[in-house]
């Protein structure tokens, strides 16, 4: 009914309740009938057409700010906002935060704008609303796109650029970024189950472990956003692992650590199908050459892997334990005595592939 | 004097992208400045472009240095077509022209266009040099400072008022010129934006020369109103106070410096539309007060106070009536206090003592130091200790000699030709106030030419808004003056004459009906203009008073060996008389009984109480019309202050002025609770309004509809004024604002005042509910609405804790007694009138008035709101930092047909509770100077612009803990000191002992209970609930407030004034998120422009920020909208409390610093 209805402060105030509703995608009556049923005009003895005045503005301020909010570090040279640092921090840290479930379906999709508009079947499935979904996507597609060619630390990049302050929102980011720039396949249906989380384990310790900002790389100049390529071409070294002589070697050393710890069954079990365990865990390592292979990782993990000790209804405590080992017990091969560098390159990789076999070793 | 200015153009950032096939843009800048222009180099494909120019040299006069701004102008090179506008920037030079100012003006500046708003930034450096002048004939005004601050600038010592300056400019609209048909809309409105530039460089420039011609340094108060006339051109009126400043020296050096100095320092008597730092004032000092009784030791017993005070020399008259207003407050006079006011009243003399009394009192008591730091160097010659019983023994005595009428001269001052228009029985009693008033003035000794003489000012009015203390000697009541005029095309801008001349006629009535209450200024006087097509409505307000314009402290004991010379005068017996009645007032009450009992002129012998500001200032007998008075509550012996709120009153004033012009009186008594700051309790924002359907038909027919019905309107938004706080139990009112619209369908008036209860007015009466009733049933419904009145009014007075003082205020038998006796010794048998029955009529319509009085927009707790600088009844002290400033607009159409009262009504109400709504968050707050602009764009629309600043009350602050954390022992304190403060009255005046004391324990007892403890527990729990809120930290970056001070912070330096008109347009409205977005951006960039100025200045707030104008006008169907702001304001810096202050030199400041935080 009203023609005219604005608020303007010289500072800029958040409501930040709106906010997150706003973030989350909801239209104006939607964000208003929320805030309603919160009893935000009990409070205060307003009408619901106040809470509406009210929210338009904010919803048009918003959508003003919303240009900033996609190129954070314009904040600070700007001067028609007068924004407040705590403020500023808060706006841009829940702008840039995302449901997990709704990345868990962006991740492995193509950042193509063709998907962006496909993002329906997302919100469907999610049950989040398309405009959040949207946001979310072209979050990361921006992220991406700035960071994917830079130099240097992913984490500190994305800070630095996106004016994130948080540790964690940032490695998120980060992990994110990493997953997209190898086309990671976390879409297949034997994947299905994995939560987003699972992911991001698995990727900042990849990040941590095996890229260029791992300790064990010398190369810090370049990219985190890649695999530390002399590590790769180490991890070819491994293949000897798969010769017969030491797969026999190997299974000797660990069933005999074993013995005491698993069940007959499993024992057996595991006497059978050793080889072509160690032979995949090994393949996924010299795999990781090759960017195809790469992309199939947590494919291939799942898979060759968990699969079939899954199958074989081994529990997370036997899992631990027969990672270990198998770690362990590769190190006493003779092989390791007479390539004393592959003991890192070995390291190097069990530990963080253990690590990523047992944070995707559940339903 | 010429100068030369000199420009460097650094760079820019942020700029939008020009050619769409690079996605780039090939910049440069033309600086023009008078009609010279120069240019940058084109910096090629940058969105961020470096020029780092050389210095652009403009040699200028120093007429076009004040009136054109420089003009900076962003553009896009084109080869073949021509280049493309990306945007301005006007840079205001008068900052660099006044001494002491930034001698550098730099930072980064908003790229505005008309068109596009801020497309990013350009960084520039300004200097200018001037050249001392070698024509030594030519008068400039290249210097002379203006504030918009209506009130003394902090820092500063008022010397001299020189009197009011005004003037007018007038030119064609370019909007209106034959070549706007072929013009872009774009180079349209940068016509208008540089004309209006230049015009108000204009204006100021000549009301300089006004100001040097009348020997003063600065205007205070100055405003600038643009009257946008149309067709018949465009018309920027300046009016403002000119008056002489002298800087204080540095704080750090004085005696009282050891504490920093803060922003209740202030020495401000609130005048009409303040009501601002005696509140502080006031309770500061009950505080301190509170605070000595707990630590006795502290204070020093020296010999010297009360001698000072006794001291009949006047050299320290402020200082005399501060010291009395600490008497008052904590009666007994008792050393303690008197050594502490002493100590702030020659801080030159007696360092140690001010050293010696804890830090917190001298930094509370430091605002006196303002006044006195020049107070006579020479101590008083008459330093006999005496007790102060002794010296009211003495002075008991002296009453006598008052009782002479006052021997000012006959009145022979002009008799104006308005005052041949008032009518007969107006003129008839000018007469006789006039001769008081005359010898008002006459008392004050001249003590050097440059004295003033506000007899020969022939516009004795002043725009400021708050005085000095000691200014104001008396209250009269608001007057105003409106007149119609159908506007005609203005022939030669040359000679505004017609301009002129009607705002003489105005300023020529509102002196008129000044002096007919017996006033001779006019202080808080503002002018507003209303246009709607061919009619304009001018008005003017104020508040009629008596002022002493002589206020220097310097010159004081000169006077004073004049007078003690000439002692036998009479005129200077009485002033003695004064000066002694100012400290004990008891015996000067009787001395004033005398005086009234023999007839003789009331107000000269009346004391300087803080309450006699309240006193008329007539004679009741010869009072300007008929009215109700009735005895002051707190000297009660004097009886001199009248009922304000009358209904009679107003009958009998409407019929007699001539229907253009409506002249009113009201009593607005606002200084004086600083003495009782206990009953001040709260306060609330009054808006009222009355729309009466205008008949459209011709000008002239209109004009005279208008006139017709005006003070009708008028009368009738008093009478809603007065019902409303009556229904709250208040009896004062503050701030008083008025404005009438003229719309094309309607005339509005709306009026917005804060209500407050003042102790020495009577309290309101009770409303009784009068109708004709002619049926049982409605019998009925009058008793059902009786009764929900009362539990309204019952209410309302738990809210604002007014209970304790209620009775109070209602004589006791006795003392009604021994008043009634003195009434009737001076004629006062009005007084007997309708003093307790309030009468509200109710007709077959009842519902719309009594209900609407009923169902009121509660505010929320812990908000609370006012129209005043500083909220009455809480400390500013509290008012910790600002929070927001805030502009909203609303506009809607409005049911003109059946339910226009309730829709009036019910759009006010929305308007209040989306503003409740939008800072629900703030609390605990107070939302300060809120200022409502109504216009009526539309036949059928409203708008409403609503400004003001959301200010954080913080009593987490140790000093209220104390008063919160000893409420009894503080209460109990109280009573003591009031019991021992009556008991030196009963010594003196020797009468009436045992009722008086009694009486006056009760009261205190109380109030003292209800104010000063239930107010701060109460905002103490809200603030405890609340502390979790976003909001307890300071807000940094540029502040911009309304008001005259920066809440939480000391004004360390003034910079100069800000002031620009803005135009805004769009043609893809809907584009921009219809017209409210529009208008929301449009406001941002406004301010963000205006953040980037101060910035730029060095300053890091804007106070006495003002949105004088706001015309938003758009056609949704062609998707256009227009609209045009106009905001002021005085840009400075401010140091917080407790920062060191340290004012970094202008060399170091960094030429690309931005004033908004950088992201880290």
């Amino acid at each position: 009914m009203s023609f005219v209805d604005v608020f303007v402060g010289n500072y800029i105030v958040i409501d930040f309740e709106l906010y997150h509703l706003w973030l989350t995608g909801r239209s104006l009556n939607e964000c208003c009938v929320a805030l309603q049923q919160r009893g935000v005009l009990q409070s205060t003895g307003a009408r619901y057409e106040e809470l509406v005045s009210d929210t338009k503005d904010s919803f048009r301020l918003f959508a003003n700010i919303e240009q900033l909010l996609k190129w954070p570090t314009k904040f600070g040279e700007q001067h028609l906002y007068q924004i407040d640092p705590v403020t500023q921090r808060n706006l841009i840290e829940n702008y840039y935060k995302f449901d997990d479930v709704v990345i868990r379906e962006i991740l492995g999709r193509k950042l193509s704008t063709k998907n962006r508009n496909n993002l329906d079947d997302v919100s469907d499935k999610t049950r989040i609303p398309l405009r959040s979904c949207c946001r979310q996507f072209d979050n990361v597609k921006r992220v991406f796109k700035t960071v994917e060619e830079m130099p240097g630390s992913l984490e500190r990049n994305i800070k630095t650029h996106f004016c994130i302050m948080s540790d964690e929102l940032a490695k998120k980011y980060a992990a994110i970024v990493f997953m997209a720039n190898h086309r990671f396949e976390t879409g297949k249906k034997r994947l299905s189950h994995l939560t987003f989380d699972d992911f991001l384990f698995c990727t900042e310790h990849m990040i941590v472990n095996w890229s260029y900002s791992a300790a064990e790389c010398d190369n810090h100049e370049d990219m985190d956003v890649d695999l530390d390529r002399m590590f790769l071409q180490e991890l070819r070294d491994l293949k000897i692992l798969t010769e017969k002589e030491f797969l026999d070697e190997h299974r000797n050393y660990l069933m005999n650590s074993l013995k005491t710890s698993l069940t007959k069954k499993k024992l057996t079990d595991l006497d059978d199908n050793f080889k072509n365990l160690s032979k995949a865990i090994i393949s996924i390592a010299y795999g990781l050459n090759h960017s195809k292979e790469v992309k199939n990782y947590f494919v291939d993990v799942v898979e060759k892997v968990i699969e079939p000790f899954m199958m074989a209804m081994w529990s997370e405590d036997d899992m631990v334990k027969f990672l270990n080992l198998y770690k362990d017990s590769g190190l006493r091969l003779s092989v390791f005595r007479t390539l004393p560098n592959m003991v890192t390159v070995w390291e190097r990789y069990m530990n963080t592939f253990n690590k990523c076999c047992l944070k995707l070793y559940h339903n | 004097m010429p100068g030369k200015v000199k420009v460097k153009v650094v760079a820019a950032r942020g700029l939008p992208v020009m050619d769409r096939s690079t996605d780039l843009t090939d910049a440069f800048v033309e600086i023009k400045f008078g009609s010279e222009v120069q240019k940058t180099e084109v910096y090629k494909r940058s969105l961020n472009p470096q020029w780092n120019s050389e210095w652009f040299k403009f040699e200028v006069e120093d007429e076009v240095l004040q009136d054109e701004p420089l003009e900076l102008r962003v553009l896009d090179h084109d080869t073949y077509s021509a280049h493309d506008a990306i945007g301005k920037v006007y840079i205001d030079l008068n900052p660099l022209l006044v001494k002491e100012s930034p001698s550098v003006i730099t930072g980064w500046f908003p790229i505005y266009d008309t068109m596009h708003g801020i497309r990013g930034d350009l960084n520039v450096l300004v200097k200018i040099d001037l050249f001392s002048d070698f024509n030594k004939f030519r008068q400039s005004s290249c210097g002379i400072q203006f504030f918009c601050t209506a009130e003394v600038p902090s820092g500063y010592r008022l010397q001299y008022v020189h009197g009011f300056v005004e003037e007018l400019v007038v030119n064609d609209d370019p909007e209106y010129q034959w070549i706007d048909k072929i013009r872009t809309p774009r180079s349209s409105n940068e016509a208008r934006q540089r004309l209006f530039s230049k015009m108000s460089g204009q204006l100021a420039r000549k009301i300089g020369l006004k100001v040097l011609e009348m020997g003063g340094s600065a205007v205070i108060g100055y405003k600038q109103c643009f009257d946008l006339e149309g067709e018949s051109g465009i018309v920027i009126r300046g009016i403002g106070t000119a008056v002489t400043l002298a800087k204080l020296r540095d704080p750090q050096v004085s005696p009282l410096g050891a504490s920093p100095l803060k922003d209740y320092q202030r020495p401000i008597v609130p005048a009409l539309y303040i009501s601002m730092p005696l509140v502080i004032t006031s309770n500061t000092q009950s505080h301190a007060h509170r605070r000595s009784l707990h630590l006795p030791h502290s204070h020093p017993l020296t010999p010297v106070p009360s001698n000072t005070l006794t001291s009949n020399s006047h050299s320290t008259k402020m200082s005399t009536s501060v010291a009395h207003t600490v008497e008052n407050n904590s009666t007994p006079s008792s050393p303690r206090q008197r050594s502490l006011t002493i100590s702030h009243t020659h801080p030159l003399t007696a360092p140690p003592m001010s050293k010696s009394s804890p830090s917190d009192h001298s930094s509370e008591r430091s605002h006196f130091a303002f006044d006195f730091t020049y107070s006579s160097p020479v101590p008083e010659e008459n330093l006999a200790p005496s007790s102060p019983p002794v010296s009211h023994a003495r002075s008991t005595t002296s009453p006598m000699k008052v009782t002479g009428p006052p021997s000012g001269p006959p009145n022979n001052r002009r008799s104006s030709d308005s005052d041949m228009s008032t009518p007969p029985k107006g003129s008839s009693l000018a007469g006789s106030s006039g001769s008081g008033s005359g010898s008002g003035t006459k008392n004050f000794p001249k003590p050097c030419s440059q004295q003033i003489n506000i007899e020969l000012m022939e516009y004795p009015l002043f725009t400021m808004t708050s005085f000095p203390p000691g200014f104001i000697i008396h209250i009269g009541g608001v007057v105003a003056a409106r007149s119609i005029k159908l506007l005609d095309k203005i022939h030669n801008p040359e000679e505004p004459e017609t301009r002129d001349a009607w705002w003489n006629e105005v300023r020529t009535e509102i002196r008129s009906h000044t002096r007919a209450m017996g006033c001779h200024a006019v202080i808080g006087y503002c002018e507003l203009t209303s246009i709607c097509d061919e009619l304009i409505l001018l008005s003017a307000t104020g508040t009629a008073a008596k002022v002493n314009l002589n206020l220097d402290q310097y010159l004081q004991p000169k006077a004073n060996s004049q007078q003690l010379v000439s002692a036998g005068d009479r005129n200077l017996a009485t002033e003695k008389e004064r000066d002694q009645g100012k400290k004990l007032f008891v015996d000067v009450n009787l001395a004033n009984q005398m005086t009234l009992r023999s007839g003789g002129s009331s107000e000269d012998g009346s004391p300087r109480f803080a309450c006699s500001l309240c006193h008329i200032p007539y004679k009741p007998s010869s009072a300007p019309f008929p009215i109700n008075l009735s005895q002051c509550a707190c000297c009660r012996y004097v009886h001199v202050v009248y009922l304000k709120f009358n209904k009679d009153f107003w009958f009998l004033m409407i019929p007699i002025f001539p229907l253009e012009h409506v002249v009113f009186g009201m009593c607005f008594s606002p200084c004086f609770y600083y003495i009782f700051p206990l009953f001040l309790l709260h306060f609330f924002l009054f808006l009222y309004r009355v729309i009466r359907p205008k008949i459209n038909s011709k000008a002239e027919a209109n004009a005279k509809e208008i006139s017709d019905i005006l003070p009708f309107l008028e009368y009738d938004l008093h009478n809603q004024l007065m019902n409303k706080l009556k229904m709250r139990s208040m009896n004062g009112l503050f701030g008083l604002k008025m404005q009438f619209v003229v719309g094309e369908s309607m005339l509005i008036g709306i009026a917005s005042a804060t209500g407050a209860y003042l102790v020495p007015l009577p309290p309101p009466p009770v409303p009784r509910l009068l109708g004709q009733i002619t049926s049982e049933e409605e019998n009925v419904a009058l008793l059902d609405l009786q009764k929900k009145l009362a539990e309204q009014i019952q209410r309302n007075k738990d809210l604002y804790q007014l209970t304790g003082i209620d009775f109070s205020g209602q004589p006791s038998p006795h003392s009604v007694y021994t008043d009634d006796s003195d009434d009737e010794g001076s004629d006062l048998e009005l007084s007997a009138g309708n003093k307790d029955t309030f009468v509200l009529e109710v007709d077959d319509t009842k519902d719309d008035n009594i209900q609407a009085m009923l169902h009121d927009t509660p505010h929320p707790a812990g908000m609370d709101l006012c129209n005043t600088e500083t909220c009455p009844g809480i400390q500013s002290r509290l008012f910790s930092h600002n929070l927001q400033m805030f502009t909203q607009v609303y506009r809607r159409k409005i049911d003109l047909e059946q339910h226009m009262k309730t829709d009036f009504k019910e759009f006010f109400d929305g308007v209040y509770r989306r503003l409740f709504f939008k800072l629900r968050r703030m609390i605990p707050c107070c939302l300060c100077n809120l200022v409502f602009s109504v216009d009526a764009p539309e036949e059928d629309e409203i708008e409403v612009v609503v400004t003001g600043t959301c200010v954080a009350i913080d009593d987490s602050q140790p000093q209220s803990k104390a008063v919160t954390d000893t409420p009894v022992s503080s209460s109990a304190s109280n009573k003591q000191l009031l019991k021992s403060a009556n008991v030196s009255v009963v010594g003196a005046s020797g009468e009436n002992v045992d009722d008086m004391m009694f009486q006056m324990e009760e009261v205190t007892e109380g109030s003292a209970s209800s104010a000063l403890h239930k107010v701060p527990k109460i905002k103490a729990e809200v603030l405890k609930k609340k502390q979790s809120q976003v909001f307890g930290r300071t807000l940094q970056g540029i502040q911009i407030t309304p008001l005259a001070y920066v809440p939480g912070a000391k004004i360390e330096k003034y910079i100069g004034s800000y002031n620009f008109f803005f135009i805004r347009e769009t043609t893809s409205v809907r584009e921009v998120g219809g017209v409210c977005g529009f208008m929301q951006k449009f406001i941002m960039e406004v301010l963000a422009i205006v953040r980037a100025h101060v910035s730029s200045l060095g300053g890091n707030a804007l106070v006495a920020y003002n949105l004088t104008q706001c015309v938003l006008l758009t056609n949704e169907h062609k998707n256009q909208s227009q609209c045009l702001i106009n905001v002021c304001g005085d840009a400075v810096h401010a140091v917080k409390e407790g920062e060191i202050t340290a004012v970094i030199p202008e060399h170091v400041r960094k030429h690309s610093d931005s004033p908004i935080y950088v992201t880290t």
